[in-house]
């Protein structure tokens, strides 16, 4: 049984209204468990409005949305669980910390979850652990944090839930390329100790290639393409069509393809360029 | 010769205050010189927290510096019969455009500033107009703010700059809260101000792909300057930028890949294009040595 699975999903804005905006456009996806899915898109293209379906933040105007086999929205009780099962991180969540202290803003999920004081602390000790804060930070206020701690006790929150599946929107935007790098090691260590399902909304191939098994591409609320990372890379021409960045790796093989010669496009590492690079230079007998 | 320098900062330092008893703050940015002269595209280049930003605010007298001082077009940031003056010359954008668009109507938002200064009714309108025009927002001067892209209200803002007719535009990560596409037209029109308008500017960026456009290189680390340089001067030290957190363009990881495999090409290469005419050209010598 698949973990996720939307049927015919259509969401509309202001339905009714003269500012009445499609943001989903029937889409049918499934998403198996322990899957790590990237979800790409420009802007408006329904990534985020997506997302939010996923944990019952909104309501389909038409269509379904499926957790482990029962519709989400077939009472409010099991809307209310799903909040607690599909954990939804927002965009620059750090505007969202409101406690007194770093450890009150993680702990406010797994208090509404009705566990013990004692649960509750543990959840949130290894919630800390997981985003790499350190313990005496969760007695200062969140404003004392910097900028990349913040995001991080941000998402400590929504792990604290451990919820059964990760959703991050944008988790790396604004930050410094170390500050990148560390939230994406993060989370290939969150996954691989909890094996939980993990998603992530993206501007960009280049951010989530490296990492991610499957992409959704998302344009104008459709389910553009839904496929592994490869294959995805294979109709590498249509991203900048649809208001995406190629990676640079791509772009310099585009054009050397271009400019006739005959090198794989599909490719997005420094690792994958260099071998293809050197095969064309062995086998031209330039190298 | 100094008579085109435009921003000098002479030996600042700057620290946040603090509530009276609490522990001082750290130092914000530490002993910087750095000289800006009209015309120039300077990128700045630092990690989160490295004092790039207090940077910004210190040029245009937003902040004054605890120790230094900061001269702009010879006026002393810290006279504050000057502040006007100063806020005139040089112009801050900054990081989040919803913080920065404060009408309902784009081209009132532009209006704003021109309007501050008392000029005459058809001389704000003409600066309301080429302002838009330069940042390629005109037909977009009656709209409502809130209904446009974040690349697009990035651009309204920084047309709320040029009204002014700044001299200098510092931009404080104008591309951080931006896609790809938004990104793309900021960066677009901030190079057209300097090369079409002759307008100084200042960005500060994380993104190496943007920092190598520029003419110059300045590095921050630890609230101060590391080094600054050529974008080749710069990222011919990329070890050193990785380990305080910075990165350098992926181009140059490939070239530098493939040297240590044998292949007789530049390691410094910064840019695509640049690339790719420098591995063509190993087939064409092969072609001309056959």
């Amino acid at each position: 049984m698949s973990l996720i699975k939307t049927e015919n999903l259509s969401y509309v804005y202001s339905q009714g209204s003269p500012f009445q905006v499609t943001a989903l456009d029937n889409i049918s996806i499934t998403i198996e468990k322990g899957e790590f899915i990237g979800i790409i898109g420009h802007t408006g293209s329904g990534k985020s409005t997506l997302v939010q379906h996923l944990n019952g933040i909104l309501k389909p105007t038409s269509g379904k949305v499926f957790f482990e086999g029962t519709d989400i929205f077939k009472d409010r009780q099991t809307t209310k669980n799903v909040r607690f099962k599909v954990g939804l991180c927002f965009q620059y969540p750090e505007y969202q910390l409101f406690e007194n202290t770093v450890y009150d803003d993680i702990a406010f999920g797994p208090k509404n979850m009705g566990l013990s004081k004692d649960e509750i602390d543990e959840y949130v000790l290894e919630a800390a652990s997981f985003v790499g804060i350190k313990k005496e930070l969760l007695k200062k206020s969140p404003f004392e944090l910097s900028g990349g701690e913040k995001r991080r006790a941000a998402i400590a929150g929504v792990i604290a839930m451990k919820p059964e599946v990760l959703i991050l929107d944008e988790p790396t935007a604004g930050l410094d390329p170390k500050g990148r790098k560390r939230i994406e090691r993060m989370i290939a260590d969150y996954r691989q100790a909890t094996e939980s399902t993990v998603i992530i909304v993206s501007h960009s191939m280049e951010d989530i290639a490296r990492t991610v098994g499957k992409v959704l591409v998302m344009n104008h609320g459709k389910a553009e393409m839904f496929a592994g990372v490869d294959e995805v890379f294979s109709k590498i021409e249509r991203l900048p069509e649809i208001g995406l960045d190629v990676p640079s790796i791509t772009r310099i093989m585009l054009r050397l393809r271009s400019l006739g010669y005959d090198v794989r496009t599909d490719i997005y590492t420094v690792e994958q360029a260099k071998d293809e690079l050197l095969f064309l230079l062995k086998e031209r007998g330039v190298l | 010769m100094n008579n085109d320098l435009l921003v000098q900062f002479k030996n600042v330092s700057f620290r946040y205050e603090n509530e009276e008893g609490e522990e001082q703050n750290p130092l914000a940015v530490k002993n910087v010189n750095l000289d800006i002269r009209q015309g120039e595209c300077i990128a700045i280049l630092g990690h989160n927290g490295s004092g790039k930003s207090t940077l910004a605010k210190l040029s245009n007298s937003i902040l004054i510096p605890t120790e230094g001082s900061v001269i702009v077009d010879s006026m002393d940031t810290s006279d504050e019969e000057k502040s006007y003056e100063i806020r005139k010359t040089v112009g801050v954008v900054f990081q989040n455009p919803d913080n920065q668009i404060v009408s309902s109507i784009v081209e009132e938002d532009v209006a704003f500033g021109p309007e501050n200064l008392g000029l005459p009714r058809e001389e704000i309108r003409k600066r309301v107009d080429d302002s838009l025009k330069a940042v390629g927002m005109y037909e977009h001067r009656l709209a409502e703010p809130h209904k446009l892209s974040g690349g697009q209200k990035q651009r309204v803002a920084i047309a709320g700059i040029i009204a002014m007719l700044p001299k200098c535009i510092f931009f404080d990560e104008p591309t951080a809260m931006l896609d790809p596409q938004g990104r793309k037209e900021v960066m677009k029109t901030i190079f057209k101000l300097n090369r079409e308008y002759n307008i100084t500017v200042v960005y500060i960026t994380h993104f190496m792909e943007e920092a190598v456009l520029a003419d110059r290189v300045v590095v921050m680390d630890n609230a101060g300057i590391l080094m600054q340089g050529t974008p080749k001067e710069v990222f011919s030290h990329g070890e050193r930028l990785v380990e305080i957190g910075l990165d350098v363009p992926q181009v140059m990881y490939l070239s530098k890949a493939l040297k240590q495999n044998g292949v007789n090409i530049d390691t410094d290469i910064l840019y695509e294009d640049e690339f790719t005419d420098k591995f063509t050209a190993l087939f064409g010598e092969k072609n001309v040595t056959d």
